[in-house]
C-alpha cells in the first residue's frame, strides 16, 4: 500500500526503472493482434475497392470507377432496398413478438419453463440447418406449411419459389431464429424488476396496460435497445439463408448486399467491385450504429 | 381514518399455516406496529390488509366494512414498501404524481398536492430529480411522498426504516412519529425491530409463528409481558429466563405452579459483595464473563447459580471480567410464568 503524505494525498504513481514507453510496450500485443485482425482488412478492403482485379491477372488502377458502377446499376439499388426490407421487418416482427412471448413467459409455472426451454432452441441450432428445415417445410410440392394450409381450405402459396414471397419467406426464417434469444433476454430484464413495482402500481390505480407501458417497458428499454442494435447489425449482414434458400433469386427479389458481394467477389471474380460494395455496406452500418446510440440511445433508462 | 378489524384470519400456503385464528382491532388514528422475528406472519398480515393477499379464512374490515372482496386499489390504503418500490424511469414529481393521474385529479389540484406534500417531506427542490440520483434517505421521502398524497384512511408500512443506516434510521423514526400526529391517520407499521416498535408505537401487536403473542400499549407490553415470548422480545439485552426449580434454591416464596421465573437485565443492581436488605429481594453471587462497555452504560454477561444472566448497569462500578460480585433483584421485578408460557399476577412484589 502505498503511505498517505502529510497533506492527506497520495503520492504520484512512480514504479522504478519504468520508462514512459514500457506501458506501450505492454499493450503492443494487442494493438498488433487488432491491427492485423481489423484494421487491415478494412483497409486492404478500401484499397482494393480503387482497383479492377480478378486474382489472376494484374491489378488495374481505376480510381472511384467501382463505386460510380455500383451506384448505377439498379442491380445494386434493388439490392440495397431488399437488404433495408428485410433487415426491418424481420427485427420490427422479431422484437414484439419477443415481447409478448416474453410477458407471457415470464412466470416459473412447469408450461412456462418448458416453453421458454423450447423457444430457445432455435438459438442453438446452426442457421444453415434451421436453412435447410425451413426449405423442406416451405416446398410448394410436398412441404409441410401448404400441406397445413391445404387442410384448413387456404391456398397454397410457392413460397421460396416466387419473387412475391421469397422475401417474407425469408423473413420468417430468420425471425423463427431470432425470436428465441430475445425472449431469454427480455425474460431476464422483466423479472429483475421486483414484485413490489407492480404492487405499488397496482395500488397506485393504474390500469395494467398503463403499467406495462409507463413502468415496464422502460424499465426493460436497455434490453429492448441492446436487441435491437445487434438484431439489427446481424441481419443487416445475413448472409446464410440467402446462400441456402435462395441464392438471391427468384429474379433477384432477395439478393441482399453481403450475399451480393460474395456473389461478386468468389462467382464473377469482381474483387474491386465487391470491395466497393463492401465498402458502403460498412459505411450504412457504421452510420446505423451511430444513429442508434446518438438518437434512440438517449430515450433509453439506466439505471 | 379508519379503523380496522380482523376476525379470525388465517393465511396458508400449500397446507402451511402462516397466520393462525388472527383477530385484532385497530382504532382510528391508532400507530399499531405488527413485530416479530422473521418469518411470523407480520407482513402477510400486513399484505393481507392492504389487499396484496388473499385471506385463506377469516375477516378483514376496514372502516367498519368487509373488504375480503374488494381490490387492494379501492381499499383507500397507501403502502410504503421496504425497497420503496419508486419507479425508476420517473423523476419524484412522476412517482408521486401517478397515483393521482390515475385517479383522474385535474392538473391544477395535483400540482398542489405535490407541493403541499414535498414541503413536508423535504423534497421540494429534488422534483425533477430520477430516483437513481437520490439518497437513500431521500428515496425513503420520495415513497413516504407518493403514500401521503393520496391521502388515504389507512397508512401501511412494511420495515420502511430497515435499508437505512442506523443514523438516518433514528432521524425516520421521529419524522414518522412527527407526521402519524400532522396526519392523524391510522398507521400500521411492520418491523422486526422492537426498539422501532416501542419508540414509535401507541400499540404493539407481537407476533410470532403466526400467532399474536400479544397486543397492547408499549409500556404495559413492557411492565406485563402476556407470556415468556413477548417478555424475551422486547427489551435488551432480553429478559433473563430461569427454570423455577433452580430459582427457588434461592428463593423459596414463587409460586407453586410456576414454571419460570424472568427479570429484566436493566432491573438489577450490582454490588460488590452483599449489603444489608432493605427491601424484599434476592441476592445472587456471580462473576463477569464479558462486559460491554456503551459509554453510557455496560453490559455484563455473568455466571451464577442460575447459569448465564444479563445485567445492563448504568452505574459507575465496572467490574473486570472473572471479578466476583452480587447481584440483587426486587421481589417486584420478578416475573413468574407458568406451565404453558403465560405470565401469573406476581404474588410477592
Amino acid at each position: 500500500m502505498r503511505k498517505r503524505k502529510g497533506n492527506g494525498t497520495y503520492p504520484e504513481k512512480t514504479t522504478p526503472g519504468m520508462g514512459k514507453g514500457v506501458p506501450y510496450l505492454m499493450v503492443l500485443p494487442s494493438v498488433l493482434l487488432l491491427s492485423l485482425c481489423y484494421i487491415f482488412p478494412i483497409l486492404y478492403m478500401l484499397y482494393l475497392s480503387f482497383f479492377k482485379w480478378d486474382m489472376l491477372t494484374d491489378m488495374e488502377f481505376v480510381g472511384i470507377g467501382n463505386y460510380r458502377t455500383l451506384f448505377s446499376k439498379t442491380e445494386f439499388h434493388q439490392v440495397l432496398s431488399n437488404t433495408f426490407v428485410f433487415t426491418f421487418f424481420t427485427v420490427a416482427v422479431a422484437l414484439c413478438l419477443a415481447l409478448v412471448l416474453a410477458v407471457w413467459l415470464n412466470h416459473n409455472s412447469k408450461i412456462h419453463v418448458f416453453v421458454q426451454a423450447a423457444i430457445f432452441t432455435p438459438h442453438i441450432i446452426a442457421l444453415v440447418s434451421v436453412a435447410f428445415v425451413w426449405m423442406w417445410m416451405m416446398d410448394p410440392n410436398y412441404g409441410l406449411l401448404n400441406y397445413v394450409l391445404n387442410s384448413l381450405g387456404l391456398p397454397a402459396s410457392q413460397w421460396l419459389q416466387s419473387p412475391d414471397t421469397a422475401m417474407t419467406s425469408l423473413n420468417i426464417t430468420s425471425v423463427w431464429k431470432l425470436i428465441g434469444y430475445d425472449t431469454l433476454i427480455l425474460i431476464a430484464a422483466l423479472q429483475s424488476i421486483p414484485k413490489s413495482i407492480y404492487e405499488a402500481a397496482e395500488l397506485d390505480r393504474a390500469p395494467k396496460i398503463v403499467t406495462f407501458f409507463k413502468i415496464i417497458l422502460p424499465m426493460v428499454s436497455p434490453s429492448l435497445f441492446f436487441l435491437l442494435v445487434m438484431n439489427t447489425l446481424t441481419m443487416f449482414q445475413n448472409f446464410d439463408t440467402v446462400a441456402v434458400m435462395t441464392q438471391g433469386g427468384p429474379l433477384g427479389s432477395t439478393n441482399t448486399l453481403v450475399y451480393y458481394i460474395y456473389q461478386n467477389a468468389f462467382s464473377f471474380y469482381k474483387l474491386g467491385y465487391a470491395s466497393a460494395a463492401g465498402a458502403v455496406l460498412s459505411v450504412i452500418v457504421g452510420i446505423m450504429t451511430l444513429f442508434y446510440f446518438r438518437i434512440l440511445g438517449k430515450k433509453v433508462h439506466y439505471q | 381514518m379508519a379503523d380496522i378489524k380482523l376476525k379470525g384470519v388465517y393465511k396458508r400456503y400449500d397446507n402451511k399455516e402462516v397466520v393462525k385464528n388472527l383477530n385484532l382491532e385497530i382504532s382510528e388514528g391508532e400507530f399499531a406496529v405488527l413485530v416479530g422475528p422473521s418469518g411470523c406472519g407480520k407482513s402477510t398480515t400486513l399484505r393481507m390488509i392492504a389487499g396484496l393477499e388473499h385471506p385463506s379464512d377469516g375477516e378483514i374490515y376496514i372502516g367498519g366494512n368487509l373488504v375480503n372482496d374488494v381490490p387492494a386499489a379501492k381499499r383507500d390504503i397507501a403502502m410504503v414498501f421496504q425497497n420503496y418500490a419508486i419507479y425508476p424511469t420517473m423523476s419524484v414529481r412522476g412517482n408521486i404524481e401517478f397515483g393521482l393521474k390515475n385517479r383522474k385529479v385535474p392538473k391544477g389540484e395535483r400540482e398542489e398536492l405535490i407541493r403541499d406534500v414535498c414541503e413536508i417531506v423535504g423534497l421540494s427542490d429534488y422534483l425533477e430529480r430520477k430516483p437513481g440520483t437520490l439518497s437513500g434517505g431521500q428515496r425513503q421521502r420520495v415513497a413516504l411522498a407518493r403514500a401521503m398524497v393520496k391521502k388515504p384512511s389507512v397508512f401501511l408500512m412494511d420495515e420502511p426504516l430497515s435499508n437505512l443506516d442506523a443514523k438516518l434510521r433514528t432521524q425516520m423514526r421521529s419524522e414518522l412519529i412527527e407526521l402519524h400526529k400532522r396526519l392523524n391517520t391510522t398507521f400500521i407499521y411492520v418491523t422486526h425491530d422492537q426498539v422501532e416498535a416501542m419508540s414509535m408505537g401507541s400499540k404493539i401487536i407481537v407476533m410470532n409463528q403466526g400467532i399474536k403473542m400479544q397486543d397492547a400499549g408499549p409500556m404495559e407490553v413492557y411492565d406485563k409481558p402476556a407470556n415468556v415470548f413477548s417478555a424475551q422480545f422486547i427489551g435488551t439485552p432480553p429478559m433473563n429466563m430461569v427454570e423455577a426449580d433452580v430459582f427457588r434454591k434461592l428463593c423459596q416464596d414463587i409460586p407453586v405452579d410456576c414454571h419460570k421465573v424472568g427479570f429484566r437485565s436493566e432491573k438489577v443492581r450490582m454490588l460488590r459483595e452483599e449489603e444489608e436488605r432493605s427491601c424484599p429481594c434476592v441476592d445472587i453471587p456471580c462473576s463477569v464473563i464479558t462486559r460491554e462497555l456503551l459509554g453510557a452504560e455496560a453490559i455484563f454477561t455473568l455466571d451464577s447459580r442460575l447459569g448465564h444472566l444479563q445485567v445492563k448497569s448504568l452505574s459507575d462500578f465496572l467490574p473486570e471480567v472473572g471479578e466476583p460480585l452480587v447481584i440483587r433483584i426486587g421481589l417486584e421485578h420478578l416475573f413468574f410464568f407458568d406451565q404453558t408460557g403465560n405470565r401469573m399476577d406476581n404474588v410477592l412484589g
